[in-house]
């Protein structure tokens, strides 16, 4: 059978990047890194109004900057930037101002300090129109409006199972109200986009999450056949969702390259990274839950509102998820979608993940409590068997993690109950919290090709971009494993939509899945080729041959052969394979992964300041390709969790709908002292899929987590995002 | 208006003494990055606030897009690319490998840098890890390998006090 030879030790080991020498010594070029002789700044020209209409541009004194080649605006150029909206067409230059900063135009000149100039000195006219920078004022009937359709979208509904019922027949009804604020995907590599053109051709150094997603969005807004555009990215400094498909600055790129007939680099700063490119929404979330006597929670009923800026490239549910992962037996959600003059969102790590569980495993912790049942416990009770209470799961390992994830932790020893009377606390208070989560595990399309050489080297092709995750390496593993040729034999191409096949692009948490399921059929097709030749070679039978540390061995010992030879031998230049692979799922079938989060905190009770102390963090993703990379991911997702929970917000203004708060002196993400050791301990479970999703599910549970830990330290609960000192403080008496 | 001023200055630059002409306006990074083709120094904040550009000046890390390029008159300025090969890392680029203290990169050459400038000022002492943390805690990094970074430049601090490896 395939990869009956891999070993469980074997393929827990784990394997540093195949990319991380040139990732420490600087030769990983990003898309701003890139050198053109000819080479063109680009910048964008921003509206200094929240709302209203262009009503006139004038570019002469701008014109007049010595190095200015290019000014394009609304007026002239008419693109619509749509990928990935369903919902509203967005112009890449607009003339309907909806937040402040919205993107009018744009310049290309000889050095940064003249494109600055020059866009500085960009005369608009407006008319002005009143703006709305909350979702109360948005929501008033006479509201000005931001789109033709309105300002609100909803309410968005999911609905299973008997909640009038299941509330009828509850012992007990608890309700809350929770909210999370705005945050930033806040990625370190600010947005950047170098394009130019060939004749009619169009290449990209796009810095992407997926370069056939980003092609494909380009080639639609530019009305260009997909073989006329070429995108590439070799490296990427992360993204965690707003660099997903093609983006108004790669567009920008391409619109002033084509004016000025040479390469055009558009980069934004971070301040411009902060207002200009989409980050999380935030959520007004209010739950009630039917709960029996003993522990079961029997339906949640949840209603919220979201405020989304002025545009949004999210097109789910916006608060979802939670609905999935407990075993009650009915849902009711109700979910508003609201437009305001506010910097724009979209997705970030998990899109709907962490707020929503934010909410509910936080109301989870409170039933809990009222019931005098241990968290842990509670929990066990509650946790998924059916999806919806009808979808069977291909594979379920929660209950594992919070069992596994007790033991580990020490949990039952160090949990007490809370302090009945926080105004009572002195000095520094610790507390233990947990909280569980799950997040979607998709399965879909992918490619890959492979070529054997006559010199016994591997050469795999994929169109994966590598954010961070570390794909090219997972790839190459599934392609090493599955042939038992070695890591360091095999060359991975990757990131240029010239090169290699087909990849959905590390948006998702997909790629190991879409991508790895057909490098894996790839690697068995190729394994059938040597190991027929080499039969005929040898006369031996296939079924006594295999493949070991690259040679093809025979069972008896007596055959041993390079790779290389077999090619050689049997008159081909190379072997190669290509294998397109699609997978879906059954519709009584929903596949998740999931993770249960661990952990102590230390609140000063003086202060306020809480310190995320011991953490650990259990997760089922099914098989794990590559322990390193793995706990990466999940180590990566509890830090920007911590963040999200302690630090990060937003703030926007009440005056002009501006972020307040736009750079990293003042929107604090976590540093190398504000996050703990993170123990990192995987499940594995078998799903009849492959692996499952990793890269988002880490940041689901985390918030919820810290809150519920601060609750068992302090006795206060916190609802509001991100958790403040002044409310802790206020929740102690102490303010 | 006035042109922009241009002043030549006369540094060294990853052991090689390097002069040219500048814009008095213009930043380290800018220098670094467009004049001199050295594209290790990232440009993440633009404010002395990430790290991401940090490079040695007169083997102390500094950010690079807050300090003016004319300030660099006389100094001995190191970059990513002046410490280590992809053919022959040094110690601290292994062990950032191997330890899995990096995954997106753009943030790696600021903290191998930042790291750097932390190692060429330990004395015979061993470090605690909330040294390192400390000392670290300028280079920020939003794919969260802290955890990661923190054990690597442990490690090499051990080698560098056995006086397995000697920066100077």
């Amino acid at each position: 059978m395939s990869g009956s030879y891999v070993e469980v030790e074997e393929r827990l080991r784990s394997y540093p990047r195949v990319d991380g020498l040139k990732k420490v010594t600087g030769l990983a070029k990003y898309a701003a890194d890139w050198d053109f002789e000819d080479l063109l700044y680009g910048r964008v020209i921003k509206s200094s109004i929240p709302h209203g209409l262009v009503k006139g541009v004038d570019t002469s004194e701008a014109l007049k900057v010595r190095g200015v080649r290019a000014i394009v605006t609304c007026l002239d150029d008419q693109t619509i930037w749509n990928a990935g909206e369903r919902f509203h067409r967005r112009r890449v230059f607009t003339d309907h101002v909806r937040f402040l900063g919205d993107i009018i135009g744009a310049v290309a000149a000889e050095s940064r300090f003249d494109a600055i100039k020059a866009a500085g000195l960009v005369k608009v006219e407006y008319q002005e129109y009143p703006g709305v920078f909350n979702v109360e004022d948005a929501m008033k009937p006479n509201a000005p409006q931001i789109w033709e359709d309105g300002n609100v979208r909803g309410p968005l509904i999911t609905n299973y199972g008997d909640i009038e019922g299941d509330f009828a027949r509850a012992d007990l009804i608890v309700e809350a109200h929770y909210r999370t604020s705005r945050v930033a995907n806040a990625q370190m590599e600010p947005a950047a986009s170098l394009a130019w053109w060939d004749g009619d051709r169009l290449t990209v150094i796009a810095a992407t999450q997926s370069i056939f997603g980003c092609r494909e969005g380009i080639a639609r807004d530019l009305g260009l056949p997909l073989e006329k555009v070429r995108v590439i990215t070799q490296y990427k400094g992360g993204g965690f969702g707003n660099k997903a498909s093609s983006m108004n600055y790669d567009l920008i790129a391409a619109i002033l390259a084509k004016r000025t007939g040479r390469p055009v680099l558009v980069e934004l700063s971070r301040e411009e990274e902060f207002s200009l490119v989409h980050g999380r929404w935030s959520t007004d979330q209010h739950l009630k839950a039917a709960v029996t006597r003993e522990g079961r929670v029997l339906g949640v009923k949840l209603k919220a509102y979201c405020d989304v800026g002025a545009y949004t490239r999210h097109v789910g549910k916006f608060v979802e998820g939670p609905e999935v992962y407990y075993s009650t037996t009915s849902w009711s959600s109700e979910v508003y979608v609201v437009y305001t003059n506010t910097p724009p969102t979209g997705h970030m790590r998990a899109p709907t993940g962490p707020q929503s569980c934010f909410a509910a495993e936080s109301l989870m912790d409170e039933i809990a409590h009222k019931l005098r049942i241990n968290p842990v416990d509670f929990r066990l009770r509650n946790a998924v068997i059916r999806a919806h209470n009808t979808l069977r799961l291909t594979s379920n390992g929660l209950r594992d993690c919070l069992q596994v994830g007790a033991e580990e932790f020490n949990w039952y020893e160090r949990w007490r109950e809370p302090p009945e009377d926080p105004s009572k606390l002195n000095d520094t208070v610790k507390g233990v919290g947990v909280a569980i989560g799950a997040w979607h595990s998709r399965v879909g399309r992918g490619e890959a090709r492979l070529s054997l050489g006559q010199d016994g080297s591997l050469k795999l092709y994929v169109g994966v971009v590598d954010i961070g995750t570390g794909a090219k390496t997972t790839m190459a593993l599934i392609a090493s494993r599955h042939l038992g040729i070695p890591l360091e034999r095999i060359e991975v191409t990757w990131g240029d939509t010239d090169l290699v096949p087909y990849s959905i692009g590390e948006s998702g948490s997909r790629t190991t899945s879409f991508t790895g399921n057909a490098v894996k059929e790839a690697a068995l097709k190729l394994k059938r080729q040597i190991l027929v030749a080499a039969s005929r070679l040898t006369g031996m039978d296939e079924d006594r041959l295999e493949i070991r540390g690259g040679r093809v061995v025979s069972r008896d010992g007596r055959v041993s052969l390079d790779l290389g030879e077999v090619v050689r031998k049997a008159g081909a230049e190379e072997f190669q394979a290509f294998a397109s692979t699609e997978q879906g799922l059954g519709e009584d079938e929903e596949r998740l992964s999931f993770a249960a989060h661990f952990c102590e905190v230390e609140v000063d009770s003086e202060t306020g300041e809480v310190k995320v102390k011991d953490y650990l963090a259990v997760h089922e993703s099914g098989e794990i390709v590559n322990l390193l990379t793995a706990e990466s991911q999940v180590k990566g997702g509890v830090t920007m969790g911590i963040g999200m929970s302690l630090t990060e917000g937003l703030i926007i203004s009440p005056q002009d709908g501006s972020p307040l708060n736009g750079n990293f002196m003042t929107y604090r993400i976590p540093n190398a002292t504000q996050v703990p050791r993170i123990r990192v301990k995987f499940v594995e479970v078998e799903d009849p899929y492959g692996p499952k999703s990793l890269g988002e599910v880490p940041i689901v549970p985390v918030l919820a987590r810290i809150g519920n830990a601060i609750f068992n330290a302090t006795g206060v609960r916190l609802r509001d995002l991100p958790f403040s000192r002044e409310a802790l403080l206020r929740g102690m008496g102490r303010l | 208006m006035g042109g922009p001023v241009i002043k030549e200055i006369s540094f060294k630059l990853n052991g090689r003494p390097v002069s040219c002409p500048v814009d008095t306006r213009l930043t380290l990074l800018d220098l670094l990055r467009d004049s001199f083709r050295l594209k290790s120094p990232k440009r993440g904040c633009d404010e002395t606030v990430c790290g991401a550009c940090a490079v040695l000046v007169d083997g102390r890390g500094i950010c690079s897009c807050t300090m003016l390029a004319v300030e660099v008159e006389g100094s001995e300025v190191v970059t990513l690319e002046g410490l280590g090969s992809e053919e022959e890392p040094n110690p601290l680029q292994r062990a950032f490998v191997e330890l899995d203290a990096l995954q997106c990169g753009f943030c790696t050459p600021g903290q191998i840098i930042g790291a750097t400038s932390f190692l060429l000022s330990l004395g015979e002492e061993e470090v605690s890890e909330e040294e390192v943390r400390e000392a670290m805690s300028g280079n920020l990094c939003r794919c969260g390998c802290y955890d990661n970074i923190i054990k690597a430049v442990i490690r090499t601090a051990e080698v560098v006090r056995r006086g397995e490896w000697k920066l100077r």
